[in-house]
């Protein structure tokens, strides 16, 4: 696969491209923070992070790439990488337990959410990920999950969506999380 | 609760899709409506969540892919030695690296992509703390791995052509001239390392040479390099002496990369080191002050082939 090939299966949403550039890279980037005082654990985690925001503004349509994927890749390793540098620093500058405030009642709710989500159906659950996170085209989330056009993928993406606002609502009135 | 009409446009909204008089429009409707703006509310939490939870989903696919082997026992393995020499020596089959003088296109190319290349140079810099070290572990660890192989191929690999050697006799300006000539070829893009980076896996070696002492000698590549920092008058210079390399200057605390690219029966090498490249004149018998390559595409190239 060449770059080219690469780039465009990535935008479509390939997550088999994706692993291939993950492995195609993985001793380049994380290198770059092992080799600036991270560990083995925090390179694979920013290097994750890094490839992640490449492939959400390719998936989106929101990159145009200027450079070679692993130049643009590298710079959001460095870019992330430093932020948690400057993260690890306030922490340690600062009286730890100040900071580390947990807002537990936005906490629980995030854990009610991501159990509705999955509860859905497969097929429902991606049809959420895609249109949300990926934010792919109507286009691209047909063809991939097999619909037979984008009418039937904004149906399916709309009682998806009611479908877990419902779910999370009860769980929510169960908790009184509702007013 | 929220309609079929209002939902959708909630969802525009949180994904920034409405245009700017529709979202002026919206703002003003939330304003004077409390119940929807809780719904805002809450479908940003919702949406949220479903972020998260696929980031989730593709860290955990990636974890299921197999990676390179961990680079952590070479770090620490780097850790141990007191390191001072490091010969890497690349050797591509089936380069053309053609031996030819046309560089009028160069001066055209120059300044925009000088521009460039210090653009680039400027980010890696600014986070590495030591720009030699990355290399030096980088290096040592695929020595690492890829030690046992490396005696085999090299042992096969051709010696400088006839023709190269002729020019021996011309005397030291004449070779640096034939130098600078040599300099701009690739930029004539005859020569192309990425087009390898692009490729599964060149056919590359690489050879990882440790010494203690700056005198000792560095053997195991295809070419021997001793390095010398004692001589007053040579402080950053270079001769090959019956075939082997020597450096005049502060060598020993840095790292030192030995590039070679083959060619049919041609080699070519380089020298990397503190950042710079430097192109190496087999015939180069009287020590030579090395001068950095500055050709931006040659540069760029030998980048790109040496972070691979």
């Amino acid at each position: 696969m060449n770059e080219k090939e690469i780039f465009e299966r990535i935008q479509k949403g390939d997550e088999k491209a994706l692993e291939f550039l993950y492995k195609k890279y993985y001793r380049m980037m994380t290198k770059l923070v092992i080799t600036n005082s991270g560990t083995e654990d925090e390179a694979r985690d920013i290097y994750q992070d890094a490839l992640i925001v490449f492939w959400q503004k390719a998936t989106s349509g929101n990159l145009v790439l200027t450079s070679k994927i692993s130049t643009y890749i590298y710079s959001i390793c460095q870019n992330l990488w430093r932020k948690e540098l400057d993260r690890k620093k306030r922490l340690s500058n600062e009286e730890k337990d100040a900071s580390v405030v947990l807002d537990t009642e936005t906490a629980e709710r995030e854990k009610i959410i991501a159990n509705c989500i999955q509860q859905l159906g497969e097929t429902c659950k991606k049809v959420l990920m895609y249109y949300y996170f990926e934010e792919m085209s109507m286009q691209d989330i047909a063809d991939k999950l097999g619909f037979a056009n984008t009418d039937t993928a904004k149906t399916k993406k709309y009682k998806c969506k009611k479908k877990l606002d419902e779910l999370v609502k009860a769980q929510y009135s169960e908790k009184d999380f509702l007013d | 609760m929220a309609t079929e009409k209002d939902f959708e446009l909630l969802d525009d909204y949180l994904s920034g899709k409405l245009s700017q008089e529709d979202k002026l429009a919206f703002e003003q409707k939330l304003g004077s409506d409390p119940e929807l703006k809780r719904e805002l509310e809450f479908q940003r939490q919702v949406v949220k969540s479903i972020q998260q939870e696929r980031v989730k989903e593709l860290k955990s696919m990636l974890n299921q892919v197999p990676v390179p082997a961990s680079s952590g026992a070479g770090t620490s393995f780097m850790a141990k030695l007191s390191a001072a020499l490091a010969v890497v020596a690349l050797v591509s089959a089936g380069i053309y690296f053609l031996l030819n003088n046309e560089d009028k296109t160069d001066g055209a190319q120059k300044p925009s992509q000088e521009q460039v290349e210090a653009d680039q140079q400027e980010k890696p810099s600014s986070i590495a703390s030591s720009p030699s070290e990355e290399p030096e572990e980088r290096a040592t660890e695929q020595g690492v791995i890829e030690n046992q192989e490396e005696s085999g191929t090299e042992a096969t690999q051709p010696v400088p052509s006839e023709k190269n050697q002729s020019t021996n006799t011309k005397g030291q300006k004449n070779t640096e001239q034939k130098e600078s000539q040599e300099v701009r070829q690739p930029a004539l893009n005859v020569f192309d390392p990425s087009d390898e980076l692009n490729d599964s896996e060149p056919e590359d070696n690489t050879v990882i040479i440790q010494n203690e002492e700056p005198k000792e000698k560095v053997t195991s590549s295809s070419i021997t390099v001793e390095t010398d920092n004692t001589n007053k008058k040579y402080d950053f210079h270079y001769e090959f002496r019956q075939g082997n390399l020597m450096l005049y200057g502060s060598f020993d605390k840095k790292l030192i990369e030995i590039l070679e690219f083959f060619s049919g029966n041609k080699r070519t090498i380089f020298l990397y080191f503190n950042s710079n490249y430097y192109l190496l004149d087999e015939n180069q018998t009287t020590p030579s002050l090395l001068k950095p390559i500055t050709d931006p595409v040659l540069l760029n190239k030998l980048k790109e082939y040496r972070n691979k």
